[in-house]
């Protein structure tokens, strides 16, 4: 299990500071996904050009960018079994649990719900909750995407 | 009947997977003037915090918090705090690469 780390950058509290009240933090708008390999400075670069771009402008719908330190990064996130379940969800649709998506490739349940929640967390992957009517709440996990690009120099 | 001209321009949707399990993710939109009408930065990071849905650092302008003059607020562990000198989007993404490089020094490995 991954340890917690529980040290805290130095915050100086004042009257002013609030708790948060946000139900969501990120929206998702593409159904274009660009994956690629970047250092943290080409990043902050290429938004800085976006934002140059559109000022001069020409504002342009960007793709989803996803953005990892290395090649070695990238691919530990997307591995040949999760890259099967991306292609699975993109060519079948939604499923209507965990339990259907992992019969219908052919594997074990828990590896399965282990990997829809690794691609959930890289954005690549929606799981939403639904009411399962007489059966509690199940989830539909669906593709994030209609496109996957993925840009790799090696 | 005409399509409704769309308001504004996502121009970044922008994610970074960190090596400590965290993830930077920039939101910025336009109008098709290219002026912006949104923007959202974030420092996400479980392992280092649950509150907030794990955001550790952020500045946006998502909406507006009772008591606070302008929409501009920031996040800092699972707190907000009103940003009054808010200058620019670019000044902003400037602000956000500084504090990211103040938490890179102080989590190393674990940023």
């Amino acid at each position: 299990m991954k340890k917690t780390n529980t040290r805290k950058a130095t915050i100086h509290r004042h009257p002013g500071m609030l708790p948060v009240d946000e139900p969501t933090i990120f929206t998702d708008e593409s159904t274009h996904i660009v994956m690629g390999v970047q250092s943290e400075e080409e990043f902050f670069a290429e938004v800085r050009a976006q934002a140059a771009a559109a000022k001069r402008g020409e504002p342009k719908a960007a793709p989803i960018r996803l953005s990892f330190e290395s090649a070695e990064q990238l691919l530990e996130a997307l591995t040949p079994l999760r890259y099967r379940l991306l292609k699975l969800l993109q060519k079948h649709g939604a499923f209507d649990s965990i339990e259907e998506l992992a019969t219908t490739a052919e594997r074990d349940r828990s590896t399965v719900s282990k990997d829809v929640k690794v691609l959930a967390g890289l954005g690549l992957v929606l799981v939403e909750a639904v009411a399962n009517r007489g059966h509690g709440r199940s989830s539909s996990i669906s593709a994030a995407a209609d496109e996957i690009e993925l840009s790799l120099v090696i | 009947m005409a399509a409704k001209k769309k308001s504004r321009i996502k121009v970044t949707d922008s994610r970074r997977s960190t090596k400590g399990g965290g993830e930077i993710r920039l939101e910025h939109w336009t109008d098709a003037a290219g002026n912006t009408t949104n923007y959202n930065m974030a420092y996400v990071n479980l392992n280092i915090t649950s509150d907030d849905k794990g955001r550790v650092f952020g500045l946006d302008d998502a909406h507006k918090y009772p008591g606070f003059v302008s929409k501009h607020h920031g996040h800092w562990y699972g707190e907000v705090f009103e940003v009054r000198s808010f200058v620019s989007y670019d000044d902003t993404l400037q602000t956000f690469q500084q504090t990211l490089e103040v938490l890179k020094r102080q989590y190393g490995k674990a940023y």
